[in-house]
Order: C-alpha cells, then structure tokens, then sequence
C-alpha cells in the first residue's frame, strides 16, 4: 500500500472564512507517520492573506522569497500571530486563483520545533515559497487554514509515512 | 468555522505502490558524517526517488550544507539556485563539481531543537538514457534563515544504485532524519 495516504478532503458547498482540519491521525491504514501535506486550490471569496496555525499555536516565524513577474524579494517575520503563505501586502483578490502546498516535516515529532515548506502560486499576483518554524514540540493535532474562500475551493490533507 | 476532522473520506490511499517508503535513517549523537541509502537495483520499478529530510549540522561557524552524490561518483555535478535570505535574493550556479550541493541545514548550537527542512526530488532516477535531474525545496528560520530553490544535474546516463548524503564539513547532529522514497510512473 502507497505511503502517501489521504487523510481527509473537502470541496465547499459554500462560502469560508476559514477551514480546520482536527483530530489529526498520527496513524493510519496500520502506518505511522511523520510528515503531513497540505493541498489547496481555492476560489477567493474576497480580499485575503491566506495563513494558517497548528493546534492554535499564535507565534510563527517565517523567511519568503516572492515573484511578481517583474521583482524577486525576500522578507522574513519573527512571532507573527499566523503563518502567513504570502506577503501580507500582496493581497489575493476575487479575481486571483491560488494553488497551496503545505508540507509539514515531522509533524509528529516531540522533540523539534515543528518545520514547514510552503509554495503558494497565484497567477495574478505571483509566486511564493516560505520556510516557517512554529516554536512547539507537541504533535500537530489540528491544522487551521484561513482562507477567504469560495464555493468550490477544494482542501486536501495527506499523511506521509516515514 | 467547520471542523472537517477526518470523516468520510479518511483512510483512502494512492494507487498501491505509487509513493513508497523505502526506508528512514534517524541519526543518532552527533558523530555521523554521511548517510548512504545503497542497493538502490533492487528498486527500479520505481521511475522517480524523493528524500525528505529534516537537517542539522554540528558546524559552529558559517552555514552548513547539504550535499548529495549518487553512486560514489565525485564529478559531473551542476546546480542552480535561486535563494532568499530574508532581505535579498540571491542566484547563483557551480558548473562541474565533485559534489551537488543541495540547501543550508540548521546549526545545532544555534538552532536547537528547530531543524531545517528539506525535499529532494531525483527524476527520472534509474533511466540508462537520461542525465539525472534533481529538484530541491528547503528552507530553515530560526537563527539560521533562508528559503532556497535548485536544479541539479549528475552528467551521468548510468542508474542510481547508491545516494550518499553528507554535511559539508563536520557532522550531522542527533535527530536530523532523511527518508527516501519511490514513485512509480
């Protein structure tokens, strides 16, 4: 059996401000696992910067690196409240498309920080990849995506055996 | 807000064997200079391999990194690099190397317990035709920073057999984990 195993999925009826994922299995299918990925594709329901937590967790760090189409940038934050997948001044709108990947490295881990790699890539307004830390060795239980977003957005989460 | 928690579709799996564990090394102490995932023939009904990875070094001083060789080999390496550091992106490229040099890792004596992240993609990997090219993704923000982007190529058209992970100077450090994969296609 594949080691890359889908642990829950969602395509919205309706309209969210936000989305969780709970109860998060660190074994599945007679697997343990180690990494979890997050996959989105989501219809914007209105003007965002999409974030996420881990088990309520309010303290993030991040590193970025950002193209628009016509600059290459690099930011990073310490103790943001969210993990930002974007620069918060590079707003998505109604009329963006964003893809999402989210890939959280041990995330079952009790005796590291918790390391996350994401990609966000939204045609109209650029390209992202970040590196976040999240300051807590407890096992992720909970994924909390905020995202403005719209009938039709689709949510998947993978467990990663290792 | 909508708890989706894992009702309904929980469980439900890729095609079998589409993204298997080969197997996980867990370094243990601080004293391992290098991992080698070998015997790689006997995988070749897989098309591509990936690594994931969470990495610290022992390296006190500077930036640690990544490298990576496949059968032994010690030429006909290359890389591109895009690389952001948290105020500048940086480019850059080595051409013919005796190694490829993948992504920063973490600092123990500074990092503690945060360790980077790392994801490597070999495509194509037991091809007898095909250069093999490599995909990273990695990144680390603690005291050690930075997000980073490579292309990498082995001039080589032989099969992968043997990958030999090594941090560039001094050791990796207790917990820094590396589990590879194999994707059919």
């Amino acid at each position: 059996m594949s080691s890359y195993i889908r642990i829950a999925s969602q395509t919205l009826s309706s309209g969210q401000s936000s989305i969780t994922f709970s109860s998060i299995p660190a074994t599945l299918n007679g697997k343990t696992l180690r990494d979890l990925i997050m996959v989105c594709a989501v219809l914007p329901g209105g003007n965002d910067s999409p974030a996420f937590r881990i088990n309520d967790n309010s303290s993030f760090s991040r590193v970025s690196m950002n193209g628009s189409g016509s600059t290459a940038a690099s930011n990073s934050t310490a103790d943001e409240s969210f993990a930002f997948l974007s620069f918060p001044s590079f707003n998505v709108t109604t009329s963006d498309r964003y893809v999402a990947r989210i890939e959280f490295l041990d995330a079952f881990a009790t005796d590291k920080h918790k390391a996350v790699l994401s990609r966000m890539d939204a045609a109209t307004v650029g390209t992202r990849a970040s590196a976040h830390r999240v300051p807590t060795t407890s096992a992720i239980s909970s994924i909390t995506l905020w995202m403005n977003s719209a009938a039709g957005s689709t949510f998947s989460l993978y467990g990663i055996e290792g | 807000m909508i708890p989706l928690g894992i009702l309904a579709s929980a469980g439900a799996a890729a095609p079998a064997g589409a993204f298997e564990l080969i197997q996980t090394q867990v370094i243990s102490g601080d004293s391992t200079s290098s991992v080698t995932f070998s015997n790689l023939s006997g995988a070749t009904g897989y098309r591509h391999l990936q690594i994931r990875a969470s990495v610290a070094g022992t390296k006190t001083s500077n930036l640690p990194d990544l490298t990576m060789r496949f059968n032994g080999a010690t030429t006909g390496y290359w890389d591109h690099t895009l690389r952001g550091d948290g105020s500048s992106v940086i480019s850059g490229s080595v051409v013919t190397t005796a190694t490829l040099y993948l992504g920063t890792m973490a600092r123990t004596n500074v990092d503690s317990p945060s360790f980077a992240g790392h994801i490597i993609d070999i495509i194509d990997a037991f091809s007898t035709s095909k250069n093999k090219t490599i995909r990273f993704l990695g990144g680390h923000r603690f005291e050690t920073q930075f997000i980073q982007l490579k292309s990498g190529l082995w001039q080589n058209t032989s099969a992968i057999n043997s990958i030999t992970l090594a941090p560039d100077l001094a050791n990796f450090s207790n917990g820094s984990r590396f589990s590879l994969y194999g994707i059919k296609g």
